[in-house]
């Protein structure tokens, strides 16, 4: 059974956001990250760009199969995790904390009802 | 669904289970695939190969079968060799990569691909000679030993049962008082054995495996592993429309002898103007170039990708492509269409690995 963090929100494409101070910090899910088993290439948007909520963000890509990445709020890219450039595997390792992928500055703090809580999100993996 | 006699196990081991031609089959362990590919390059891993096809020719004109449906020097054959070849129809098309072991005078062993073993087995009764063509894949279980420790773990439970066994030889071995067919076969560039029991003998030899750190490893390590050691795989780079001599296996194609039911084809001109070559390709952007992608040089398509994967002894995606022998030059830089990006690579001689002997 897949670790799902309460005091996280989730996307239906398995994307998790925390927000602190305005800050959406988003990642994968440790359901996402086993289903694509050893991640190698994490390939994501540059700073500085404004995405809208559920717009690709870029791919993460396993020893077996590539996958898009979707933010799940709307926002302008503050900070990238450099560190997932030579070690990919922080995802598989520790996808809700070392293994976060990209920090937004968030728009609207509504995209958030559009989310689902821990309990829901469990019911879909 | 298909299953092996080691499902439980796979079970126990909280392997992610897949359909691989229609058997329920470990795509890795917890470890992953690439830590799984590290067990057998730097120590020893055990697969599962049960679902792989088990076909036994017997009966006093089975050397006379073998040899009219194998290209390969009969004379070669002993009873403790294995061989590797081909199966190729009466239609010039290739059914099967397989190996071939002689048991005995009159017994043969022919060891075939899962997604095959149905359209083998209907092409092989149909040239048949009166001798007795029997699968023997859902009685026994199979499991492939493999990593420069494998040989040194098992000598150490069987007596140095595997001291002076050569290089594609095989022979009966006892672990822990079951009778085991081995061979000094592999599929992943290391050294190791393959090895061949009845059933009920299935958990014990795993157990006893198991417990000389040897851990199983899924079908994503042993692709991972035979990319890295150019070995060829039936669906990707042999395909049934394939001339062996386009994808480096006219050596395969060894008899002389006319009793070869395509003696005709072998020996023709039209085989041997092949035009392609298979290469090794080592991706010097980030991603992965994966089967069907498009192999270009100048914005013209020269070939396609045939197996791709990321390898942790490169240290970046390699991929095998097959492609017009023309531009066949290490010199030469290519880019592989995939998705909507291009992805820089050199050519290199195929294999990526080699092991140290």
């Amino acid at each position: 059974m897949s670790a799902v963090p309460e005091n996280l929100k989730y996307s239906e494409d398995h994307e998790w956001v925390k927000i602190e101070d305005n800050v959406a910090i988003i990642g994968i899910t440790m359901h996402a990250a086993e289903s694509l088993g050893d991640i190698v290439y994490i390939d994501v948007d540059s700073l500085g760009k404004d995405l809208k909520q559920f717009e690709k963000f870029g791919e993460i890509e396993s020893v077996k199969a590539v996958s898009d990445l979707f933010v799940p709020v709307s926002g302008k890219v503050v900070e990238i995790n450099e560190e997932l450039t030579n070690n990919p595997e922080y995802v598989n390792e520790d996808c809700y904390e070392k293994g976060w992928i990209i920090k937004l500055e968030v728009e609207n703090s509504n995209d958030l009802e559009k989310l689902l809580g821990s309990s829901d999100y469990e019911k879909i993996i | 669904m298909y299953r092996t006699i080691f499902l439980e196990k796979h079970k126990e081991h909280n392997a992610k289970l897949v359909d691989f031609a229609g058997w329920e089959m470990p795509i890795n362990y917890p470890d992953g695939i690439i830590k799984e590919s590290n067990f057998v390059r730097d120590d020893a891993g055990m697969f599962d190969v049960s679902h792989m096809g088990r076909v036994e020719i017997s009966g006093k004109n089975s050397r006379d079968l073998i040899q009219k449906m194998l290209p390969i020097n009969i004379d070669s054959l002993d009873a403790s060799i294995a061989k590797y070849t081909l199966l190729i129809n009466d239609k010039e098309e290739i059914l099967d990569d397989l190996i071939v072991y002689q048991i005995s005078d009159e017994k043969f062993l022919l060891v075939i691909n899962a997604s095959n073993t149905e359209e083998d087995l209907k092409w092989i009764k149909s040239i048949n000679n009166d001798s007795i063509i029997e699968n023997i894949t859902e009685k026994t279980g199979m499991l492939a030993i493999q990593g420069p420790n494998a040989i040194k773990k098992i000598n150490s439970i069987t007596n140095n049962s595997l001291a002076n066994l050569g290089r594609y030889r095989h022979k009966e071995i006892n672990i822990g008082g079951a009778s085991v067919f081995v061979a000094r076969t592999g599929y992943t560039g290391e050294d190791g054995v393959e090895i061949i029991f009845q059933n009920s003998h299935a958990n014990a030899i795993w157990d006893n495996l198991h417990k000389l750190s040897i851990n199983p490893c899924g079908l994503g390590a042993r692709d991972l592993l035979r990319i890295e050691a150019g070995l060829h795989l039936y669906g990707h780079e042999i395909t049934k429309e394939s001339n062996p001599y386009n994808i480096g296996l006219g050596r395969l194609l060894e008899t002389s002898s006319k009793n070869y039911i395509n003696y005709e084809y072998i020996n023709g001109d039209k085989i041997k103007e092949g035009k392609d070559v298979l290469v090794g390709l080592i991706i010097k952007d980030r991603g992965i170039a994966r089967e069907g992608n498009e192999i270009y040089i100048n914005d013209k398509i020269i070939g396609k990708i045939t197996s791709g994967t990321h390898s942790p002894r490169i240290k970046s995606a390699i991929a095998i492509g097959k492609l017009n022998k023309k531009f066949n030059n290490s010199k030469n830089t290519v880019k592989i269409k995939v998705r909507e990006k291009y992805l820089e690579a050199d050519i290199i001689k195929l294999p990526f690995y080699r092991r140290k002997k």
